[in-house]
């Protein structure tokens, strides 16, 4: 007898998997461990060697087969995901990642299945038969925790934490290779994809954001600051004392007289942390703060806090990510 | 070919109103409300359509109750004529599957060319509409889009829109929906001729009986258990390790915290 | 007793702030800073229509009723007090008189560029000896060769220095005092008519203020707006109403937006181990600012409605207006106290709401001169419920 179903939506966009469908697959496994479910994980890319990669988290692997699933289209995934619920069983639950991809397709998939669907989940778990989940809502505002009253389900999840989770027994997958139909010319030709070009970022809508401080020592290191900007493609801001200085032009100015802003990253450097300057980032998700006085008011408003000398810190960081985005 | 343009509109709280969690079954959100941003920008986009090929048609809808017809007032003040005011409060709280479904009810009958709705709301941040939408009415959609070629004559349309790192180009024939991305347009100032409209405008009410919905089909498959307060910053983490070991151990605190990308 | 606003006026405050929010708030402190009146913004604003507020719409306008503008007043507010200053003198002040009482070619020369903000109206009441005093107006206007010659200096002019056009009070016998008074209309270009000195005002920057000098200047009679002359008085305590409630609304924006500003302040900023929105000398500031400010506000939209019902108000603007920039200037004092030593840098907000503050208690009538006209009105007629 076959228990539930949960399906993972394996991202597969380049070469391995990337450290948030792993952590995903990891979650979804503890979460099938408590009900014995079945783990499928649902890869559409067509490379072979993501078999191995994603075999070992799942039950279940399930390969949708058809040269035009190669690169993502949500029409013809969509399509396709359709025919193996009809050939494999449909999922109570369904989990990608909240990235571009499972934004645009999975509430998509959940109406095709007359199921709900939630985004950006952050944590899931079981209540008695019902799974549980909570996601931010009022751009993070508040928290709700929902409950699934009526499957199957489909979510998108921001992060991949389970609580009460149980680690399944690891079986030997079974690989199952399902060749689908995708009618000529169905959904949207993909004319180019193009790496978004690193120019100024306007910071207001910068997801991350690097800043300086009179702590830079100089005008010219801020260089430093621009290479660890550009290497995370985030935004650079300066504290008011530099632009005041001239070291900076005003459009950069994070503070109270200047811009109030609240990225995803927020990187100070060599910024003491006056509250003016505090008021104008301190809604950001995560706050580094980097200052050789260790009494800096910045580590107060921060998350993580590196004490020394920031021409020695910045670049070391720089290099660093450079080689750790170059795996993902 | 005059083209037929609707564009999906939400009222939310501004995203500077206290929201504040009481109880667990309490949320006290401030009497400060807008049309939801990304909204906002489908709007502008449409009108700058329009702009581009005067024949076309723009309709803005809204589900919900008095809320929502102050989204369409804001429509209106921006530019556009037609506004449809369907559902009632109870809609609000209905989960997107049931929006949607209203939403398809009066808007699949008019047949429109393109569907615009914003990349998600500002109250529940769901994003889920646009996409249900699309399946109900059966077009295809682009999620994301940062900027959108229309050509009526072929009925045919290109598109770029956002993912991680990227912006993919896209190609295809109408109909289309697409949720709308930051910088898709930039929504103009409303002039005061269209204000004082907006302020006198009369928007009528159809109640979703009238569109063929019955309480099944607005039922959620989902409940909300309980709200919670959103974590607050904790104590910060000093890295004591010597360098460059705290360096190493701050890029893996980011990677963990995922905002790396 | 209805104390909802509509719809439909809420919907107009919110059209207004967001305009308020983003096109003048990001260029506040740099208008303060340079001082300069800000005349790409000034276009901008123009573009959007609202300097048609009040006037018809065959003009350009947009007929906008008195409860509707009041809303618009206080919203301007909110944004750069020496913005609003120059706008509300364009919108109300400057184009009242021509709107009113103009032949139908002086408002297609005058009233249809103004509205267009193409060109920048004012109106001149006040002279170095006189501003509350009218009946002190030393300026001439002598019937001569079909027109009247027109002779004096007003000082303390908003938009002075940079007007097109302007509506002056002169008196055509100073020995009438009051009963003299007529509203004139004075082109710019006309012989005799130039800028004297520009005042450098301790707060309102962005606005320019300065001294028109009229030297014999020349206008056709038909640049004598109303019936007269000798009505100047009469004109002046219908608009002063209107001037004196937008007042009152200013000052209820910026002791607002003050009191929001040190809110911030106070729930960031630590003395002893606790932010100093926990200390009670701290929080009974903004108890009392609040409980005056609803007191001032509620005021002053009653004395709007009575207003728009045209019922006679003359005291109840007056003390909307006393009440209300009294209250603002208790509100940007006690900000600057919530800011503490921080209050005295210019960097921060509440140097400039001080500033800005100081000259509500003049504009439309000095703060004492209402004093002692309102107690000697108390006196003669006691209290409606008495």
């Amino acid at each position: 007898m076959q228990a539930g179903q949960i399906w993972v939506l394996v991202d597969a966009r380049r070469d391995g998997l990337t450290r948030s469908t792993e952590k995903l697959l990891q979650a979804a496994g503890s979460l099938a461990g408590v009900k014995d479910m079945r783990l499928t994980g649902l890869l559409m890319s067509q490379d072979e060697k993501l078999i191995e990669s994603v075999s070992k988290y799942v039950d279940h692997l399930l390969w949708a087969r058809h040269p035009d699933l190669t690169t993502y289209e949500a029409t013809r995934w969509l399509h396709a995901i359709k025919q193996l619920f009809q050939s494999r069983g449909r999922p109570e639950i369904v989990l990608s990642s909240a990235h571009s991809i499972g934004l645009e397709l999975m509430p998509r998939l959940a109406a095709g299945l007359q199921g709900a669907y939630a985004g950006s989940v952050v944590s899931m778990g079981w209540k008695g038969e019902a799974l549980l989940f909570k996601r931010p809502i009022f751009g993070g505002r508040a928290y709700e925790e929902l409950e699934v009253v009526r499957p199957p389900v489909v979510l998108t999840v921001r992060n991949a934490l389970v609580s009460g989770g149980k680690p399944r027994s690891a079986v030997v997958a079974e690989i199952d290779e399902a060749p689908v139909d995708i009618p000529d010319g169905l959904g949207l030709e993909i004319v180019s994809r193009e790496q978004t070009s690193r120019g100024k970022l306007e910071l207001l809508e910068a997801e991350r954001v690097v800043a300086g401080g009179r702590g830079m020592g100089a005008e010219e290191n801020f260089k430093l600051i621009e290479d660890l900007a550009a290497c995370l493609g985030a935004g650079v801001g300066a504290s008011r004392a530099v632009v005041d200085a001239g070291w900076r032009s005003y459009d950069e100015q994070i503070g109270k007289s200047g811009k109030t802003i609240s990225p995803a990253l927020y990187v100070a450097c060599g910024i003491s942390g006056a509250i003016h300057h505090v008021l104008g980032m301190n809604t950001s998700k995560i706050i580094v703060a980097i200052n050789k006085d260790p009494e800096a008011p910045i580590f107060k408003n921060a998350d993580y806090g590196l004490v020394g000398d920031v021409s020695k810190i910045v670049p070391a960081i720089t290099e660093a990510l450079a080689k750790c985005l170059q795996k993902e | 070919m005059t083209l037929h343009c609707v564009v999906c509109i939400k009222q939310v709280p501004d995203h500077e109103a206290v929201v504040r969690v009481e109880s667990e079954q309490n949320l006290f959100i401030e009497d400060r409300y807008i049309c939801s941003f990304y909204d906002e920008i489908a709007i502008e986009a449409a009108l700058r359509i329009k702009k581009d090929h005067p024949d076309t048609r723009i309709t803005a809808i809204s589900a919900g109750g008095r809320r929502a017809v102050e989204a369409l007032r804001r429509a209106v003040a921006m530019g556009i004529d037609e506004v449809f005011h369907v559902g009632d409060e109870s809609i609000e709280s209905a989960g997107s599957m049931a929006i949607a479904r209203v939403l398809a009810a009066k808007i699949g009958p008019m047949k429109p060319d393109l569907v615009m709705c914003g990349k998600q709301a500002g109250d529940d941040d769901m994003g889920a509409v646009g996409p249900m939408l699309a399946e109900l009415l059966g077009m295809v959609h682009a999620n994301a889009v940062l900027s959108l070629e229309l050509n009526p004559q072929n009925q045919s349309f290109e598109l770029d829109r956002k993912t991680e790192g990227e912006i993919w180009r896209l190609r295809g024939s109408l109909p289309l929906l697409i949720g709308v991305e930051k910088g898709l347009a930039e929504p103009h100032v409303p002039v005061v001729t269209r204000v004082m409209k907006a302020m006198k405008a009369k928007i009528e009410n159809e109640p979703v009986s009238k569109l063929g919905i019955g309480d099944h089909d607005i039922e959620s498959g989902l409940q909300r258990v309980r709200y919670l307060q959103p974590p607050v910053r904790g104590e910060v983490r000093m890295l004591q390790a010597e360098f460059p070991e705290n360096v190493e151990e701050l890029v893996r605190c980011l990677q963990d915290n995922g905002v790396l990308s | 007793m209805d104390f909802k606003f509509t719809e439909e006026q809420e919907f107009f405050r919110a059209t207004v702030k967001d305009a308020v929010n983003r096109l003048i708030k990001p260029k506040i402190q740099s208008i303060d800073e340079t001082d300069d009146f800000p005349m790409d913004l000034w276009k901008e604003f123009a573009s959007l229509g609202y300097l048609g507020l009040r006037h018809p719409e065959i003009y350009g306008g947009m007929e906008a009723d008195v409860m509707t503008s009041m809303i618009f007043y206080e919203e301007l507010a909110r944004g750069s007090c020496g913005f609003a200053m120059a706008v509300t003198m364009q919108i109300l002040m400057g184009t009242y008189f021509i709107g009113r009482f103009g032949s139908e070619e002086i408002k297609q020369r005058v009233l249809v560029p103004a509205i267009r903000g193409e060109k920048i109206g004012t109106i001149c009441f006040t002279e170095d000896q006189s501003g509350s005093d009218l009946g002190g107006t030393r300026t001439t206007a002598v019937e001569k060769d079909g027109g009247y010659l027109i002779n004096g200096r007003k000082n303390w002019i908003t938009n002075g220095p940079i007007c097109d056009f302007c509506t002056v009070m002169a008196t055509v016998d100073p020995a009438k005092g009051m009963d003299g008074l007529s509203f004139f209309l004075v082109e710019k270009g006309t012989e005799g008519f130039s800028n004297g000195q520009v005042i450098h005002k301790l707060g309102s920057h962005g606005s320019v203020t300065g001294e028109l000098i009229f030297d014999n200047v020349w206008v056709p009679k038909e640049n004598l707006l109303g019936e007269g002359p000798g009505n100047g008085i009469k004109y002046s305590m219908d608009i002063l109403n209107e001037v004196r409630v937008m007042t009152a609304l200013n000052a209820c924006a910026i002791a607002d937006a003050a009191m929001n500003d040190a809110r911030d302040y106070a729930l960031k900023r630590e003395a002893f181990g606790k932010t100093i929105s926990k200390y009670q000398l701290i929080r009974s500031k903004f108890a009392d600012h609040w409980a005056w400010y609803e007191a001032a506000r509620l005021m002053a939209y009653r004395a709007a409605w009575m207003i728009q019902e045209a019922i006679a108000c003359q005291h109840e603007c007056m003390l909307a207006k006393m009440l209300a920039t009294e209250m603002c200037q208790s509100a940007v004092d006690q900000a600057c106290r919530i800011y503490g030593g921080n209050s005295f840098a210019m960097e921060y907000a509440p140097q400039r709401y001080f500033r800005d503050a100081r000259f509500l208690l003049f504009g439309g009538g000095c703060h004492e001169v209402l004093q002692n006209t309102l107690g000697a009105a108390f006196l003669r007629k006691g209290s409606a419920e008495r």
